[in-house]
């Protein structure tokens, strides 16, 4: 692709050509079955000062936006010293030239729309068989992305990313007693998405028991234990949105929080974010062109790294680390996540579980948020009573200071797991949902307030 | 075979705002368009999809649907051939289209900006705001958008929705605080009142370094803007197919007293009061843009889609909604609690409130109990905040929050050209931490 890009702007274009598949299946009943394809572009421009952004669904009409666009920003006023050439952030805009497109020949669009929905009504009986399930939903996604990429440095890179996967929700009822958990499986290519109904039918078996037994939790503080799905959003949530840089940009008072080599946690606690782990925060470049890298967040309880973008790594002073995401054409990249995991420590989850007196075991969330206070919604939790899982118990929401909580790390097993929401993703200032990983092992976190 | 457009427009100039100044100026202008096809033989009822002769009427419950869509330009012929290709999926849509019925709201022209002027207007706000509270910052997007909406079909369906809105979104720091933000500020109007932005926006910041306490224990609890915090729970188990298939909290109570009798909640279409389209994805109009599914807290109706209403015998509600390439489902989005046709003090009765500004991440669990943290909550006492109160939580149970506890919607909010008003509920409120 050859455009014309403005002299003394720095200029870029995002090409994104899109497949995507939604198939749903509720009681047996085909709701929905979708097939989305377009190619569509978003084009930015920085004048030194001020960003300008423009989005189109006609890649013929690109060259006109950048011209739009750079008449827009060809204020004189605007113009400032140091040029634009000599400042950080050009330096850091990208000027590779790479093509990256490990998933050409597995393209979930050439499988047949007629065997995704096969596959996932093969699902059907495994649920059904439950006699509380009064309400099911599965859902099969896709999507296929190829991106392109131009800039006014000379930047030219061609990149593929791909999912694949399936949701199964229910609720379960028995009179007034209710209880809904969901089970997902994503992956990167069709292919590899058969052989979990084992895993289905025990959450199934579980879940029953969940919908009879549990009673209400004493609200208090507890040591908590998180399973390693659940340590993955406590890591997400709690930390991850912390370490994108781009709302430390002109904050005197975060950037004095977060600084470098501050003391965060125990010795054992590392956090690590790559957009390079295969998975669904698989992102070989970043919407600015950037490869993906290998950031150390944590590093053995010291704050050793954090996210950015061009503007953000410009601001602190720092490198770029390829984190710069746009959730489709018609937005701006913003500082996000890729795939993010508390690693591995020593224990066993067993050890940690016979260590706790009395605590909770929170096996699996709804969702989790993070601000000054963090919270987890679980859905499946159970007391642990001298040092043993004991009762199934019901619990809105566990939550814990975000500034304390990773000092409150006082176990990590050695049993990482790295997995993702295919169905939905993370949210950020307006772009929802973006396709994540997060992972961990099983942790535990003292003086949790549980409600 | 029936065919219907629908179609989602939207021209939109959105400013980022980095501490306090515009960093980035968007611009985007999209057409969103799906074309469904409607085929009544496809379930194999009468041979010919109905007694009308054009498939408009008495479907028999057998009908199907095939959906394309497009973004941008796109070729009619083709997307007519790919929605024939997806009817073979035989995916059920026992309703019927819309038919015969023509309306036209454009609430677009109550103002006019030039972009220049929106941005002109915009950096005036940020100036003020700056000079105004010099101990914050304030961060995120003011939006120009003008949507339009759509949806005919060979039924004689004619139906567009135009309107026009400046949409305020404002996260606050303060300069000292370690968080991501401190409090949040909102406006959305049919026009671009500086003044007034200002006052809704900075109200937090006025009385932020006032620290003021309270009691542990059960109080009122107000929300201006986000009644779903407390209201998510009623939603998501009004649901039709929740109800219908028994699981829900509210199946087969159709008819009982569930909820206090100050309690009405409804699926409210009004585009004048609540910003949005009359109709809904399905072209679905009510009487009166309005239809009750709560009155004087007894359960009369869950929210349903056709298909919905259809499957399980209830009435249409004109809730559906959905992507422009989706089958339309039933969804919570429009409801609204009736108010009490009395101001948020004459509510309270001389009793002060929290007022949550953020309650990020709680919930309800199956059975109705709910709890959230409040990360930022103000003492409101009737007529104004009057000081900042440290982290608290929130609890209560869905039958005592819209039972015993409702207090009930306010008919003002902050600014009388927001469609915002306080809702206000009595929980019990602990303490969970200092100030931030």
């Amino acid at each position: 692709m050859q455009y014309t890009f403005p002299e003394d702007l720095y200029t870029d274009v995002r090409v994104e050509h899109l497949f995507s598949t939604q198939i749903v299946y509720t009681l047996r009943t085909l709701d929905e079955c979708k097939v989305r394809q377009y190619s569509a572009a978003f084009i930015r421009l920085f004048d030194g000062d001020r960003w300008y952004y423009a989005s189109t669904s006609d890649l013929n009409a690109v060259q006109a936006e950048i011209d739009a666009l750079a008449k827009l920003a060809r204020k004189p006023s605007r113009f400032q010293d140091p040029q634009l050439q000599d400042m950080k952030i050009h330096q850091n805009f990208s000027s590779h030239k790479e093509t990256k497109l490990i998933f050409t020949g597995h393209q979930v669009s050439d499988v047949p729309l007629e065997d995704k929905a096969a596959f996932l009504e093969t699902l059907i009986p495994l649920v059904e068989q439950n006699e509380y399930i009064k309400l099911w939903r599965l859902i099969y996604v896709d999507a296929y992305k190829k991106k392109e990429f131009y800039n006014s440095k000379g930047a030219a890179l061609t990149w593929n990313v791909q999912r694949a996967g399936y949701g199964v929700s229910f609720q379960m009822a028995d009179g007034d007693k209710q209880f809904r958990e969901s089970f997902q499986v994503g992956k990167t290519r069709f292919e590899e998405l058969g052989g979990h109904e084992d895993e289905l039918a025990a959450l199934l078996t579980e879940c029953q028991s969940f919908l009879l037994d549990s009673e209400a939790v004493d609200p208090g503080l507890y040591p908590v234990v998180l399973a390693p799905m659940v340590t993955g959003v406590f890591t997400h949530e709690c930390f991850g949105h912390k370490s994108e840089a781009d709302f430390m940009i002109g904050d005197e008072a975060t950037k004095k929080e977060w600084v470098l080599g501050k003391k965060v946690g125990p010795e054992e606690l590392t956090i690590v974010e790559s957009g390079q782990i295969p998975g669904m925060g698989y992102v070989p470049f970043d919407d600015e062109g950037n490869p993906a890298t290998v950031t150390y967040l944590i590093k053995n309880g010291i704050l050793t790294g954090r996210l950015h973008n061009a503007a953000s790594a410009a601001d602190l002073g720092e490198a770029v680390t390829g984190n710069a995401r746009a959730i489709n054409f018609e937005y701006e990249p913003i500082v996000r996540m890729t795939t993010t995991y508390l690693d591995n420590g020593t224990k066993s989850f067993d050890q940690l579980i016979a260590e706790t007196q009395k605590g909770i075991y929170v096996k699996s969330i709804s969702h989790g948020s993070g601000m000054s206070t963090f919270t987890l919604a679980p859905l499946r939790a159970y007391t642990i009573k001298e040092g043993k899982i004991d009762k199934p118990v019901r619990i809105s929401v566990i939550s814990g200071n975000v500034f304390e909580s990773l000092s409150c790390i006082d176990g990590i097993a050695n049993d990482r797991e790295i997995t993702a929401f295919v169905t939905g993703g993370c949210g950020k200032m307006g772009q929802y949902p973006l396709p994540v990983g997060f992972g961990g092992p099983h942790i535990r976190v003292r003086d949790m307030q549980i409600q | 075979m029936i065919k219907e457009t629908y179609c989602v427009k939207s021209k939109r100039t959105t400013l980022s705002v980095t501490q306090n100044t515009i960093s980035a100026i968007s611009k985007s202008d999209t057409v969103k368009t799906g074309i469904r096809l409607y085929d009544n033989n496809n379930g194999g009822n009468d041979g010919n999809g109905g007694n009308d002769g054009n498939g408009c009427n008495n479907n028999g419950g057998n009908g199907c649907i095939g959906i394309a869509g497009a973004i941008g330009a796109y070729d009619e012929n083709r997307l007519v051939d790919h929605a024939k290709q997806m009817l073979k999926f035989k995916i059920p849509y026992p309703g019927q289209p819309a038919a015969e019925i023509r309306r036209k709201v454009d609430l677009s022209d109550s103002f006019a900006l030039t972009e220049e002027e929106f941005v002109a207007a915009s950096e005036h706000l940020l100036e003020i705001l700056r000079q105004k509270y010099p101990l914050f910052s304030f961060n995120h997007k003011i939006t120009y958008e003008e949507e339009e909406m759509l949806l005919h079909n060979t039924c004689g369906a004619e139906l567009s929705y135009r309107d026009k809105h400046v949409l305020v979104q404002l996260m606050i720091k303060h300069r000292n605080s370690k968080n991501l933000y401190d409090s949040f500020g909102l406006s959305l109007t049919r026009g671009y009142d500086v003044d007034d932005v200002v006052r809704t926006v900075g109200e937090t910041c006025a009385c932020y370094d006032e620290k003021v306490d309270i009691q542990e224990g059960k109080m009122p609890v107000i929300i201006l803007s986000d009644h779903e915090t407390l209201l998510g729970k009623v939603s998501t188990e009004l649901h039709a197919r929740k109800m219908g298939t028994g699981a829900s909290l509210f199946s087969e109570k159709i008819g009982q007293k569930l909820f206090s009798e100050r309690f009405s909640l409804c699926v409210d279409r009004d585009p004048g009061e609540f910003y949005h389209c009359f109709f809904d994805a399905e072209g679905t109009t009510l009487p009166g843009n309005r239809f009750m599914l709560i009155e004087n807290g007894v359960l009369k109706s869950p929210y349903t889609s056709k298909k919905l209403a259809h499957d399980y015998r209830y009435a249409v509600t004109g809730s559906a909604a959905g992507a422009y390439d989706s089958v339309p489902d039933a969804s919570g989005g429009g409801l609204s609690v009736m108010d009490s046709g009395k101001r948020i003090k004459e509510l309270l009765g001389g009793r002060t409130a929290v007022c949550v500004v953020i309650a990020s991440g709680g919930d309800f669990t199956p059975r109705g109990e709910f709890a959230s943290p409040i990360q930022t909550a103000f003492l409101f006492d009737g007529d104004r905040l009057c000081g900042r109160l440290p982290q608290l939580a929130m609890s209560s149970h869905v039958y005592d929050m819209f039972g015993k506890d409702f207090i009930g919607l306010a008919t003002d909010g902050n600014s009388p050209l927001n469609p915002f008003k306080y809702l206000a509920v009595d929980m019990q409120v602990k303490k969970i931490g200092d100030w931030v």
